[in-house]
């Protein structure tokens, strides 16, 4: 009998260990798995910009956006990644030695499957603020001061936001009940600043406004690429949304038979499910209703989707919707104040992500008030002032660096391509490639 | 609506704002009005471009 009992005993801890071999396997490859989806983001954004582009520039425009992804993800590994484990509470910085670039964490490491995954995750989190801003910029930017802006949005700009509002410890949320599930705030708020701050000292595209203050169009060469793109971006956000839940049952875990938010609550794929869906369709139908245009429609997706962003883990799914079209709607309205502002925003940038993105933190605090912003007893609960403070917070970390550091730029001369060149396009002065050697021209039918 | 929540410890089943109450009924209706309308007025739009 005791030898039975010695062999069952035997077999449920072998099953144990393989169970929990099993939930790490599949732990890591959720994370990994975040990461070619939220690629396709980039995927979007490098078709969304050069269908943007005129025919001209549209090159210009892709290397640009390339170049983003690629020097953002090594500065991520090399300061981002640190910066978000060691300043969640400020200054002075915490130890994060284990994020710090020569790390043995940040490389190969058997017995080790999550950090390269959460690295790898959030690295695609950095690249994604980048190529937020970079759209909002084509057709006149330099290269290189493109970059330098683009480096400084992906590793520390958007992580410090992250690091005070997306973190357990940051102090918006222990202080102010500050909740922001899916970064509507420490990404697109944040970018979406960025991009305005620098659209004030980059200037617009020559001829984007007359004499009179009025603003031109300036159409893009192929619309069916830039809203096929669009799509694209809504795809590779599943991806993005997915990676801000926290897989269960491992040692860094917040809850052993449930998802989590990045805060420690609650949450599952199924609520993401539900609102992510609700909230795409109805930015689309908010947008559709208002203006009929394709660019905005899909552009309403997007802003249906940050709009509600920052709840997602809560939100009653038809609530969701209603708060996503109102999103969908003022996009349009939005774009044409920062127009008479004279400020040339070449793809809607700042509307979908800055405007929108603080939209949908003080919806939350109207919706959301009362949900406790972290486990446990007495701790800070969601609230308006908090979500308004965290906006707030946002805008001044996207804006202030974007400004100052384009301003520095501007005045080296690295920051605007000369007049000749913007006239000729990029494309013929810039890139050694050609985008439509035989040009764009109708085909002809086969003969019957 | 807000929270239906007041804490996290040991929570099961329905967490979005107002569950167990009568306003998600209400939000639902809202939304699918806020289906209707716009298909109204595409509607109104199709005829006049006809």
């Amino acid at each position: 009998m005791e030898e039975q009992i010695a062999a069952l005993t035997e077999q449920v801890a072998a099953l144990q260990g393989s169970a929990a071999v099993t939930n790490t396997m599949v732990a890591e490859m959720f994370y990994y798995l975040t990461i070619p989806l939220m690629i396709i983001i980039h995927a979007g954004f490098l078709a969304y910009e050069m269908g943007a582009s005129r025919a001209k520039n549209v090159l210009a425009s892709g290397i640009k956006n390339i170049l983003a992804f690629a020097y953002v993800l090594p500065a991520f590994f090399f300061v981002g990644w640190w910066i978000y484990w060691a300043m969640p509470t400020g200054l002075p910085a915490g130890d994060a030695s284990f994020a710090l670039p020569w790390s043995e964490s940040m490389g190969p490491f058997l017995g080790d499957n999550s950090s390269g995954v959460f690295w790898g995750a959030f690295a695609l989190f950095a690249a994604t603020t980048a190529s937020i801003f970079s759209g909002a910029v084509i057709e006149r930017i330099q290269t290189t001061g493109f970059i330098i802006l683009a480096v400084f949005l992906g590793a520390v700009a958007w992580v410090v936001a992250a690091a005070w509002g997306w973190h357990a410890d940051g102090w918006l949320v222990t202080n102010f009940g500050y909740h922001d599930f899916g970064a509507a705030g420490v990404v697109h708020t944040v970018a979406g600043f960025f991009a305005l701050g620098v659209l004030i000292n980059l200037g617009p595209r020559i001829g984007k406004f007359n004499a009179d203050g009025s603003a031109n169009h300036i159409g893009g060469h192929n619309m069916p690429f830039t809203i096929t793109g669009l799509m694209l971006i809504i795809v590779g956000f599943w991806g993005f949304l997915m990676a801000c839940a926290i897989f269960p049952g491992e040692g860094w875990s917040w809850f052993s038979n449930n998802f989590g938010t990045i805060y420690g609550t609650p949450t599952n794929l199924s609520a993401l499910a539900f609102n992510i869906l609700m909230a795409f369709s109805g930015g689309v139908i908010g947008a559709w209703f208002i203006t009929r245009d394709p660019f905005w429609m899909m552009s309403g997706a997007l802003a249906g989707i940050i709009a509600t962003a920052s709840g997602l883990d809560v939100y009653w799914p038809p609530l969701a919707f209603l708060i996503a079209m109102a999103g969908g709607m003022l996009l349009k309205p939005a774009a044409a104040v920062l127009e008479r502002f004279r400020i040339d925003d070449a793809v809607g940038a700042v509307t979908v992500h800055g405007t929108i993105g603080v939209f949908g933190l003080l919806m939350f605090g109207i919706w959301g008030a009362g949900y406790p912003a972290l486990q446990g007893e007495g701790v800070a609960t969601v609230n308006l002032l908090g979500q308004a403070i965290g906006a707030v917070v946002c805008i001044l970390l996207g804006f202030v660096p974007g400004y100052v550091i384009s301003l520095i730029l501007k005045m080296a001369g690295m920051l605007r391509i000369g007049e000749a060149a913007e006239l000729a396009g990029l494309d013929p002065t810039k890139v050694p490639a050609q985008a439509y050697p035989e040009g764009i021209t109708p085909s002809e039918p086969a003969s019957s | 609506m807000g929270s239906s929540i007041e804490n996290w410890d040991g929570v099961t089943g329905a967490i979005f704002m107002g569950a167990g109450g009568g306003m998600p009924a209400v939000w639902v209706w809202l939304a699918i009005a806020a289906c209707v309308v716009p298909l109204i007025f595409g509607a109104i739009a199709d005829r006049k471009t006809r």
